[in-house]
Protein backbone atom coordinates (compact mmCIF):
# COMPACT_ATOMS: atom_id res chain seq x y z
CA UNK A 1 0.00 0.00 0.00
CA UNK A 2 2.35 2.46 -1.31
CA UNK A 3 -0.18 5.28 -2.55
CA UNK A 4 -1.51 5.24 1.74
CA UNK A 5 1.86 5.30 3.06
CA UNK A 6 2.69 8.08 0.97
CA UNK A 7 -0.23 9.74 1.90
CA UNK A 8 0.16 9.41 5.65
CA UNK A 9 3.87 10.25 5.31
CA UNK A 10 3.22 13.89 3.43
CA UNK A 11 0.44 14.52 6.17
CA UNK A 12 2.37 13.79 8.62
CA UNK A 13 5.21 15.49 7.76
CA UNK A 14 3.95 18.47 6.37
CA UNK A 15 2.31 19.71 10.27
CA UNK A 16 4.38 22.07 11.43
CA UNK A 17 2.71 22.03 15.02
CA UNK A 18 3.61 18.51 14.67
CA UNK A 19 7.03 18.54 13.64
CA UNK A 20 7.93 20.87 16.24
CA UNK A 21 7.51 18.46 18.79
CA UNK A 22 9.74 16.20 17.11
CA UNK A 23 13.62 15.37 16.90
CA UNK A 24 15.09 17.89 14.49
CA UNK A 25 12.41 20.34 14.40
CA UNK A 26 10.75 21.73 11.35
CA UNK A 27 13.19 20.83 9.45
CA UNK A 28 13.93 17.35 10.31
CA UNK A 29 11.65 14.07 9.57
CA UNK A 30 10.92 12.04 12.24
CA UNK A 31 8.27 10.66 10.99
CA UNK A 32 8.92 6.57 10.14
CA UNK A 33 6.97 3.64 9.12
CA UNK A 34 6.70 0.78 11.18
CA UNK A 35 9.40 1.02 12.78
CA UNK A 36 12.12 4.13 13.55
CA UNK A 37 15.56 3.41 12.19
CA UNK A 38 18.72 2.30 15.29
CA UNK A 39 19.67 5.10 17.08
CA UNK A 40 17.07 7.55 15.88
CA UNK A 41 16.54 10.52 18.35
CA UNK A 42 13.41 11.03 19.98
CA UNK A 43 10.99 12.45 19.87
CA UNK A 44 9.43 10.73 16.69
CA UNK A 45 6.47 9.38 14.97
CA UNK A 46 5.67 5.64 14.00
CA UNK A 47 2.90 4.63 12.20
CA UNK A 48 2.05 1.03 10.80
CA UNK A 49 -0.48 -0.78 9.00
CA UNK A 50 -2.92 -2.86 11.38
CA UNK A 51 -5.03 -4.40 9.15
CA UNK A 52 -7.38 -4.55 6.51
CA UNK A 53 -8.37 -4.42 2.72
CA UNK A 54 -10.29 -4.67 0.02
CA UNK A 55 -14.49 -4.59 1.02
CA UNK A 56 -15.57 -6.26 -2.32
CA UNK A 57 -18.98 -5.15 -2.20
CA UNK A 58 -19.76 -3.60 -5.55
CA UNK A 59 -17.53 -3.79 -8.68
CA UNK A 60 -15.46 -0.39 -8.07
CA UNK A 61 -12.85 -1.21 -5.57
CA UNK A 62 -12.93 0.16 -1.94
CA UNK A 63 -10.75 -0.17 0.92
CA UNK A 64 -10.87 0.07 4.86
CA UNK A 65 -7.68 0.05 6.71
CA UNK A 66 -6.77 0.61 10.13
CA UNK A 67 -3.65 2.45 11.14
CA UNK A 68 -1.49 3.02 14.18
CA UNK A 69 0.06 5.91 14.32
CA UNK A 70 1.57 7.23 17.88
CA UNK A 71 4.24 9.52 19.48
CA UNK A 72 7.08 8.26 21.31
CA UNK A 73 9.37 10.35 23.46
CA UNK A 74 11.64 9.68 26.19
CA UNK A 75 10.45 13.08 28.63
CA UNK A 76 7.10 12.55 29.64
CA UNK A 77 4.20 10.78 29.55
CA UNK A 78 2.27 13.99 28.35
CA UNK A 79 5.00 15.06 26.21
CA UNK A 80 3.86 11.93 24.21
CA UNK A 81 0.60 12.60 24.59
CA UNK A 82 1.05 16.19 23.10
CA UNK A 83 2.68 14.61 19.99
CA UNK A 84 -0.52 12.53 19.65
CA UNK A 85 -3.23 15.45 19.97
CA UNK A 86 -0.90 16.83 16.75
CA UNK A 87 -1.23 13.36 15.21
CA UNK A 88 -4.97 13.67 15.94
CA UNK A 89 -5.53 17.51 14.23
CA UNK A 90 -3.63 16.08 11.34
CA UNK A 91 -5.70 13.16 10.68
CA UNK A 92 -9.05 12.87 12.68
CA UNK A 93 -12.19 13.77 9.63
CA UNK A 94 -9.28 14.89 7.62
CA UNK A 95 -9.07 13.65 4.06
CA UNK A 96 -5.63 12.88 2.83
CA UNK A 97 -4.70 12.85 -0.65
CA UNK A 98 -3.81 9.74 -2.27
CA UNK A 99 -3.10 8.86 -5.38
CA UNK A 100 -5.56 7.25 -7.43
CA UNK A 101 -7.88 7.10 -4.73
CA UNK A 102 -10.38 8.82 -3.10
CA UNK A 103 -10.36 8.95 0.59
CA UNK A 104 -13.94 9.77 2.07
CA UNK A 105 -13.38 8.25 6.03
CA UNK A 106 -10.32 9.28 7.88
CA UNK A 107 -11.57 8.79 11.98
CA UNK A 108 -9.96 7.94 15.00
CA UNK A 109 -11.30 4.70 16.66
CA UNK A 110 -9.67 4.31 19.76
CA UNK A 111 -6.80 5.29 21.41
CA UNK A 112 -3.45 3.79 23.11
CA UNK A 113 -1.08 4.43 25.38
CA UNK A 114 2.08 2.07 27.00
CA UNK A 115 5.48 2.69 28.38
CA UNK A 116 8.53 0.48 27.16
CA UNK A 117 12.17 0.55 28.62
CA UNK A 118 14.73 1.07 26.59
CA UNK A 119 17.96 -1.24 26.24
CA UNK A 120 19.26 1.61 28.05
CA UNK A 121 16.84 1.76 30.77
CA UNK A 122 15.32 4.68 29.88
CA UNK A 123 11.74 4.98 29.84
CA UNK A 124 9.79 5.79 26.34
CA UNK A 125 6.50 6.66 26.63
CA UNK A 126 4.05 6.25 23.59
CA UNK A 127 0.80 7.91 23.06
CA UNK A 128 -1.40 7.47 19.69
CA UNK A 129 -4.02 5.71 18.31
CA UNK A 130 -6.00 3.74 15.44
CA UNK A 131 -7.42 5.29 12.58
CA UNK A 132 -9.95 4.30 9.81
CA UNK A 133 -8.91 5.01 6.51
CA UNK A 134 -11.24 4.26 3.49
CA UNK A 135 -10.94 4.93 0.23
CA UNK A 136 -13.03 4.17 -2.91
CA UNK A 137 -10.99 4.04 -6.76
CA UNK B 1 -24.15 -26.46 -13.35
CA UNK B 2 -22.21 -24.24 -11.63
CA UNK B 3 -23.07 -21.43 -9.23
CA UNK B 4 -22.00 -17.85 -10.20
CA UNK B 5 -22.36 -14.50 -8.35
CA UNK B 6 -23.25 -11.14 -8.88
CA UNK B 7 -20.15 -9.94 -9.80
CA UNK B 8 -20.21 -9.93 -13.79
CA UNK B 9 -23.90 -8.17 -13.52
CA UNK B 10 -24.32 -5.42 -15.83
CA UNK B 11 -27.29 -3.64 -15.55
CA UNK B 12 -29.03 -0.51 -18.01
CA UNK B 13 -31.96 1.65 -17.93
CA UNK B 14 -32.27 2.69 -21.57
CA UNK B 15 -34.33 6.05 -21.06
CA UNK B 16 -34.88 9.10 -23.11
CA UNK B 17 -31.86 10.93 -22.65
CA UNK B 18 -29.84 8.15 -22.82
CA UNK B 19 -28.28 4.88 -21.29
CA UNK B 20 -28.04 5.08 -17.63
CA UNK B 21 -24.87 2.28 -16.39
CA UNK B 22 -25.74 1.15 -13.10
CA UNK B 23 -23.45 -1.12 -12.65
CA UNK B 24 -20.31 0.58 -11.77
CA UNK B 25 -21.19 0.55 -8.00
CA UNK B 26 -24.12 -1.65 -7.51
CA UNK B 27 -24.57 -3.92 -4.38
CA UNK B 28 -27.48 -5.65 -4.83
CA UNK B 29 -30.28 -6.21 -7.46
CA UNK B 30 -33.44 -7.80 -7.71
CA UNK B 31 -36.20 -9.04 -9.36
CA UNK B 32 -39.51 -10.06 -8.40
CA UNK B 33 -42.01 -11.13 -10.93
CA UNK B 34 -45.58 -11.54 -9.80
CA UNK B 35 -48.99 -12.79 -11.15
CA UNK B 36 -52.46 -11.13 -10.44
CA UNK B 37 -55.08 -14.06 -9.33
CA UNK B 38 -58.53 -14.41 -9.64
CA UNK B 39 -60.23 -16.95 -6.61
CA UNK B 40 -61.92 -19.36 -8.08
CA UNK B 41 -62.94 -20.89 -4.72
CA UNK B 42 -66.16 -21.65 -4.89
CA UNK B 43 -69.59 -24.49 -3.66
CA UNK B 44 -68.12 -26.80 -1.32
CA UNK B 45 -64.53 -26.90 -1.91
CA UNK B 46 -62.28 -27.22 0.94
CA UNK B 47 -59.67 -25.79 -0.50
CA UNK B 48 -58.71 -22.49 -2.30
CA UNK B 49 -58.28 -22.30 -6.00
CA UNK B 50 -57.19 -19.28 -7.99
CA UNK B 51 -57.03 -18.50 -11.82
CA UNK B 52 -53.95 -16.87 -13.11
CA UNK B 53 -54.83 -13.50 -14.74
CA UNK B 54 -52.17 -10.40 -15.15
CA UNK B 55 -48.39 -10.59 -15.20
CA UNK B 56 -46.38 -8.15 -13.31
CA UNK B 57 -43.25 -7.32 -11.70
CA UNK B 58 -40.48 -4.93 -9.87
CA UNK B 59 -37.02 -4.63 -10.00
CA UNK B 60 -34.70 -3.18 -7.33
CA UNK B 61 -31.39 -1.64 -7.45
CA UNK B 62 -28.97 -0.80 -4.92
CA UNK B 63 -25.41 0.16 -4.80
CA UNK B 64 -23.16 2.94 -3.39
CA UNK B 65 -24.11 6.38 -4.26
CA UNK B 66 -20.90 8.58 -5.95
CA UNK B 67 -21.06 12.55 -5.95
CA UNK B 68 -21.82 15.25 -7.86
CA UNK B 69 -21.50 14.91 -11.64
CA UNK B 70 -20.35 11.58 -11.72
CA UNK B 71 -21.79 8.56 -13.86
CA UNK B 72 -23.37 6.78 -10.31
CA UNK B 73 -23.97 10.14 -8.46
CA UNK B 74 -26.01 12.58 -9.47
CA UNK B 75 -26.01 12.18 -13.02
CA UNK B 76 -27.83 8.09 -11.91
CA UNK B 77 -30.12 9.65 -10.05
CA UNK B 78 -31.05 12.29 -12.49
CA UNK B 79 -31.18 9.67 -15.22
CA UNK B 80 -33.51 7.91 -12.98
CA UNK B 81 -35.88 9.91 -11.72
CA UNK B 82 -39.14 8.84 -10.88
CA UNK B 83 -41.92 8.83 -13.12
CA UNK B 84 -38.87 8.64 -16.13
CA UNK B 85 -40.17 5.97 -18.33
CA UNK B 86 -37.63 3.54 -20.64
CA UNK B 87 -35.90 -0.13 -20.84
CA UNK B 88 -34.55 -2.07 -17.99
CA UNK B 89 -32.33 -4.53 -19.33
CA UNK B 90 -29.83 -6.89 -17.13
CA UNK B 91 -27.16 -9.53 -17.86
CA UNK B 92 -26.33 -11.41 -14.16
CA UNK B 93 -23.90 -13.40 -16.09
CA UNK B 94 -22.01 -10.60 -18.00
CA UNK B 95 -22.79 -9.71 -21.53
CA UNK B 96 -20.97 -12.23 -22.94
CA UNK B 97 -22.48 -14.10 -26.24
CA UNK B 98 -25.17 -16.05 -25.08
CA UNK B 99 -25.30 -14.83 -21.69
CA UNK B 100 -28.67 -14.37 -20.27
CA UNK B 101 -30.01 -11.26 -21.07
CA UNK B 102 -33.24 -9.67 -19.19
CA UNK B 103 -35.75 -7.11 -20.73
CA UNK B 104 -38.99 -4.73 -19.82
CA UNK B 105 -40.08 -1.88 -20.35
CA UNK B 106 -39.87 -0.25 -16.53
CA UNK B 107 -41.27 3.01 -14.85
CA UNK B 108 -38.31 4.22 -12.63
CA UNK B 109 -39.83 5.04 -9.06
CA UNK B 110 -37.02 7.61 -8.24
CA UNK B 111 -33.64 7.22 -6.80
CA UNK B 112 -34.13 6.71 -2.84
CA UNK B 113 -30.71 7.94 -1.15
CA UNK B 114 -29.32 7.59 2.35
CA UNK B 115 -26.71 9.74 3.93
CA UNK B 116 -25.03 8.18 7.42
CA UNK B 117 -22.18 10.21 9.17
CA UNK B 118 -20.44 7.24 9.56
CA UNK B 119 -21.03 5.02 6.65
CA UNK B 120 -20.79 5.00 2.40
CA UNK B 121 -23.94 6.57 1.31
CA UNK B 122 -25.93 4.35 -0.81
CA UNK B 123 -28.78 4.62 -3.27
CA UNK B 124 -32.24 2.41 -3.74
CA UNK B 125 -33.87 2.51 -7.24
CA UNK B 126 -37.00 0.53 -8.03
CA UNK B 127 -38.65 0.20 -11.08
CA UNK B 128 -42.28 -1.17 -11.71
CA UNK B 129 -42.31 -3.84 -15.02
CA UNK B 130 -44.04 -1.79 -17.72
CA UNK B 131 -45.14 -4.10 -20.12
CA UNK B 132 -43.74 -7.95 -21.01
CA UNK B 133 -40.45 -9.23 -19.61
CA UNK B 134 -38.34 -10.79 -22.11
CA UNK B 135 -35.76 -13.20 -21.34
CA UNK B 136 -33.41 -14.03 -24.07
CA UNK B 137 -29.25 -14.16 -24.53
CA UNK B 138 -26.64 -11.41 -25.29
CA UNK B 139 -25.85 -11.32 -28.99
Amino acid sequence: MNYLTQALYGTLTGGTALKNLLAGGTAGTAVYYQQAPKNAAYPYVVFNLQGGGDINITPSRQKDYIYFVRGYSKFTPAYAGSIDAQIDALLHGRTLTVTNWANFWTARTSDFENVETSPDQDNVYMAGGFYRIRLDS
Amino acid sequence: MPAFSGSAMIIHFLQGSGTIVMNGDYRTFTYTPSIDLADQTAGSDTNKSYLTTIKDGKASFGGLLQGTNVAGGTLMAAGCAEGLTGTLKFSPEGTALGKTLYSMPAISLGAAVSFPYADVCDVKIDFQQNGARTEGTNT
